[in-house]
């Protein structure tokens, strides 16, 4: 009784299921094999969709990300970000330094003072100047001399017989007036140097001395 | 193309605007619906979901049992993620997203460290229906079900080869692809696991329970 009907299969009506029953509904007394193969294909239960909601918030999720103008500008915007905090970080690591250079040159008064704290923000500022104060001072045992920007000399003639005064012997060590050193042709010399190009009596800074004593000390 | 027509006439795609890009045979509404879902249509991709999870859930039934639901989720995931780089028709689609829902399976399955789960006999798996249910859709749920158990008493390869065709609604050949066999390897398999399940059948008589083993 089992055998002879499972023979009956050959691969023509074997086929000819296979293909029939996808979306076949069981037809009431049919073979049961063909009855069984419909009823699993037979349409969707509701609650073979229960993860319908998931599947479209996947479906959100890699829209959003791969659609190139929604993520783009974000990725770029933090690349800009970052590249802008590292060319601050070093504005303001050279600024510093140049603030150092240029407050005891007192070439800019006014501007200098100001331009290198606005484009930080306020906490690389205190970082950074910490630093530089450090490194002003830091490169005596070598002097890059190369390195420093070539500041005019009247300036650096004015910042140094500006801390003359005071601080006069540290002004030698200070990298910042090796142009005008060299320029004057050696430390004994500048303040006649200096005299003569500024042509006036040295001492008579117009600028305001907090800064220069702050980067000399 | 019968499920084609069935992906067509089961309104669910009546909220889709595009239905008629052309007019040629082959399944042009649904093309349709799968290029929308492929351009980010939501509709689309929802009447896709609604066409094919169902089969990919019965199929991953027999192969993982109790964890289908996961399995077919993952696959989803995958699915939803690489849908922009499918390239194909619709049919063609259903063996894609049949291949990423059965490598997801075996995947499962391998760290699982175990067998295909059987399913028990085709008699006691009837899962009660909701009482919203009315009677007819009880007895057709539930016959699918014992349907799912009894294949999943065949060999794994009789019973993807039928679950393929008959449930996923894929050919012989689709079928071998999604499988990684020769199309005559699959034809071969799915007839085996039909003269199978007409075995078990007459063994699982109905007026009494039978050793079926």
């Amino acid at each position: 009784m089992s055998t002879h009907r499972s023979r009956r299969i050959d691969r023509r009506t074997a086929e000819q299921l296979l293909r029939d029953a996808p979306g076949r509904l069981p037809v009431a007394g049919s073979d049961r094999l063909s009855d069984l193969l419909a009823a699993a294909g037979a349409p969707a239960r509701d609650q073979e969709l229960a993860g319908e909601q998931a599947a479209m918030a996947a479906f959100r999720d890699a829209r959003l990300a791969t659609a190139p103008q929604r993520w783009r500008p974000r990725m770029l915007k933090a690349a800009l970000a970052n590249l802008l905090a590292v060319k601050i970080a070093g504005v303001t690591a050279l600024a510093a330094g140049g603030i150092a250079l240029a407050a005891a040159a007192g070439t800019l008064p006014g501007q200098q003072r100001e331009e290198p704290a606005t484009p930080a923000s306020t906490n690389v500022v205190s970082t950074t100047s910490a630093t530089t104060t450090a490194t002003s001072k830091g490169p005596e045992k070598k002097p890059d001399n190369s390195a420093s920007p070539s500041p005019s000399l009247k300036g650096l003639c004015q910042a140094y017989t500006g801390g003359a005064g005071s601080e006069h012997g540290k002004s030698h060590d200070n990298p910042a007036f090796s142009a005008l050193i060299t320029a004057a042709g050696g430390a004994e010399r500048v303040p006649g140097f200096c005299a003569d190009l500024l042509g006036e009596k040295p001492g008579k800074p117009d600028h305001t001395p907090g800064k220069p004593t702050r980067s000399n000390r | 193309m019968q499920s084609a027509a069935r992906f067509g006439d089961s309104g669910e795609i009546s909220g889709v605007t595009w239905s008629m890009r052309r007019a040629s045979p082959g399944n042009p509404s649904g093309d349709a619906v799968l290029a929308a879902a492929r351009g980010g249509d939501e509709d689309a991709f929802r009447a896709l979901y609604r066409d094919i999870q169902p089969k990919l859930l019965r199929y991953l039934q027999v192969l993982v049992g109790a964890d289908a639901e996961d399995v077919a989720s993952d696959a989803w995931l995958q699915i939803a993620r690489d849908l922009g780089s499918f390239r194909g028709d619709l049919d063609g689609f259903r063996g894609w997203a049949t291949t990423i829902a059965r490598n997801r399976a075996m995947d499962h399955l391998r760290r699982q460290q175990r067998r295909p789960v059987v399913h028990g006999t085709v008699e006691d798996v009837a899962e009660p229906a909701g009482p919203e249910d009315t009677a007819q859709a009880a007895l057709d749920s539930a016959a699918t079900d014992a349907a799912l158990a009894l294949i999943a008493r065949l060999p794994r390869d009789q019973a993807e080869a039928v679950l393929l065709r008959v449930v996923v609604g894929l050919d012989a050949k689709a079928a071998a692809k999604v499988l990684g066999k020769r199309a005559g390897a699959v034809r071969t398999a799915a007839h085996r696991g039909l003269r199978t399940l007409a075995e078990l059948l007459a063994a699982t008589s109905p007026p009494g329970p039978t050793s079926s083993e």
